[in-house]
């Protein structure tokens, strides 16, 4: 397989993908496109959509057919062609540095229903589960799932657990969780089958806000344990 | 001027054409369901094709016009009744003040859209008032709607001009209508079959599992909403599939589950996931899929992603073309 392997997936999607596995350096090159995207802006482009290691490109097949009535190719062809060039334009263009983000955690039993299985299944103890999760530094890989839910990775080998059989009916807003090599945050509360570690009280979405997602794909993120009282105190503010 | 629920029907929402621009942080695009009869109920009564509607999911609601609107509906599983006559799907119709508006069964189809004159209010959130109840956005609080709620109309002057085309029209004293209706068919019947395109996966599935995918019918399963339907039928997975990382998916993608079911994503679907995609619904034939009711049976066709394109740009044209022509009628 060669990358970036350009495709189809809808009429006004297509997908470039820059490799094959979870890996830092396949996500930069998806971020570093997305960011020139944005800058670039051809003609029919609306928006572009991260993944791990794959960028999916929005696009109006309409106001492309508008501007090229006489043209000899699909649409699709076209913007192909089109994502082509701009990704030899880009070239190895290392994408802005990006800020890190400090998430407080509250890591206390009454917000950690699954702190003891993730102990248990590690073999280490719960407090040792909260150092190991809060000394690691995380990158965004992309915001998925719901409004601001960041895939965060990749956690510690000690910490790495497997997702609920059956996902819990509802998981509340702010809770911080396990699944494989990502962690991840509840920006609303919603269904879900990660394993629950902790709770932060930052709100990871805000749609009134300049940023909307507290994260963007691409930055860093670490965790810091903070006691229930402290929790209160930021929630309260 | 506004209307006033007194039976929201079973999932009814306010929605406009879709939240587009903030894939990247996750919020789905949502918007109605099918297009199609969204747009087409706006532009009958004057509205731009984009402005908010309501969406009900099959049949039961009941509201009251608090002051005199021109009303549109259409889509399926319910047909519009306005004090106790039927009324033309396709049509406008000015009602007076407290003229009582129910959805009543109708067996085709699930989802219909209800247009008034000026579009009705909603919050807009992130440039859309469709609503998308996980993150609260748009419409009534982002919520759905419930008995009681009273929903004001945007824009007034939109009633002003277009009421002058209406006319004293069959046995019903109480209303107006236009002279004329567009009763085309702008989605197919959903019991036939639904057109798609290979998804990216497509490659990964043995030859038996796409013969089946092709050749037999799946059933809508009542775990279908619209984040996405879940269908049911003989299973695609003979051997395990390869664990997929987690990628774009978008509304129309068919994932194939571990168990070897298919996922058939729609409006508020999430922007990415880990399930091969088999398939891409042709983007022509979404509208027909939001008209799929549980225990319906579809099957496939597969088209080419050269053809899927014309018919999109067909499906676009059309619209603006109908759209221009009933403009020309309201001038």
């Amino acid at each position: 397989m060669k990358f970036p392997e350009i495709r189809s997936v809808s009429e006004d999607v297509i997908t470039i993908r820059f490799g094959d596995k979870i890996d830092p350096r396949v996500n930069d090159q998806v971020i570093a496109f997305h960011q020139f995207l944005q800058q670039k802006k051809f003609t029919g482009y609306l928006e572009s959509v991260p993944s791990y290691h794959t960028l999916a490109v929005y696009y109006s097949p309409y106001a492309i057919a508008r501007i090229s009535p006489y043209r000899q190719n699909t649409i699709a062809e076209i913007v192909k062609a089109e994502i082509k060039a701009l990704l030899d334009e880009c070239g190895e263009n290392t994408r802005l540095r990006e800020k890190e983000t400090v998430i407080p955690v509250c890591y206390d039993p009454g917000f950690a229903p699954d702190l003891e299985f993730v102990a248990r299944h590690c073999g280490i103890s719960t407090s040792e589960v909260v150092k190991l999760h809060s000394a690691a530094i995380y990158r965004v890989y992309f915001i998925g799932f719901i409004p601001g839910f960041p895939y965060l990775g990749i956690n510690p080998d000690l910490l790495q657990v497997p997702r609920k059989k059956v996902p819990d009916f509802s998981v509340p807003a702010g809770s911080v969780a396990l699944a494989g090599m990502q962690s991840g945050i509840y920006p609303y509360q919603t269904p879900g089958g990660w394993q629950i570690i902790g709770r932060t009280p930052l709100h990871m979405f805000d749609k009134n806000s300049e940023t909307r997602s507290l994260l963007t794909p691409g930055q860093t993120v670490r965790f810091r344990a903070i006691s229930l009282s402290e929790f209160n105190k930021i929630s309260g503010e | 001027m506004s209307l006033r629920i007194i039976q929201p029907g079973m999932y009814s929402s306010m929605q406009d054409l879709g939240r587009s621009g903030y894939r990247a942080i996750g919020v789905p695009e949502s918007g109605a369901m099918d297009t199609q009869s969204a747009q087409i109920a706006n532009i009958l009564v004057g509205n731009r094709a984009s402005d908010t509607v309501i969406e009900f999911t099959h049949h039961g609601a009941a509201l009251i016009a608090e002051s005199p609107m021109i009303v549109a509906h259409c889509g399926g599983g319910a047909s519009l009744w306005i004090n106790d006559y039927p009324a033309v799907s396709g049509r406008g119709y000015l009602v007076k003040q407290s003229t009582l508006l129910q959805l009543k069964s109708n067996p085709s189809g699930y989802r219909s859209y209800l247009a008034v004159s000026g579009g009705f209010e909603a919050s807009l959130d992130l440039g859309s008032s469709s609503t998308y109840t996980p993150a609260a956005m748009g419409g009534l609080n982002g919520r759905i709607l419930k008995t009681g709620d009273q929903l004001r109309i945007r824009d007034q002057d939109v009633f002003q001009r277009v009421s002058q085309y209406f006319y004293p029209s069959g046995n019903n004293n109480d209303v107006k209508a236009t002279s004329w209706g567009y009763y085309g068919r702008h989605y197919q019947n959903a019991a036939s079959a639904i057109r798609i395109i290979k998804g990216p996966e497509w490659d990964c599935f043995t030859n038996n599992a796409i013969e089946t995918f092709l050749n037999s019918s799946f059933r809508i399963t009542t775990q279908s909403n619209r984040m996405g339907f879940r269908l049911q039928g003989k299973s695609l997975i003979t051997e395990p599939l390869p664990e997929l990382i987690s990628t774009n998916v978008t509304m129309g993608t068919i994932q194939v589950t571990h168990e070897g079911d298919l996922i058939m994503l729609m409006a508020d679907a999430q922007t990415t996931g880990g399930y091969p995609r088999i398939a891409q619904i042709a983007s022509t034939d979404l509208s027909a899929c939001a008209q799929l009711k549980p225990d319906e049976e579809i099957r496939f066709t597969l088209i080419s992603a050269e053809e899927a394109e014309d018919l999109y740009l067909k499906k676009e044209r059309d619209m603006f073309l109908l759209s221009e022509y009933i403009q020309m009628k309201y001038r």
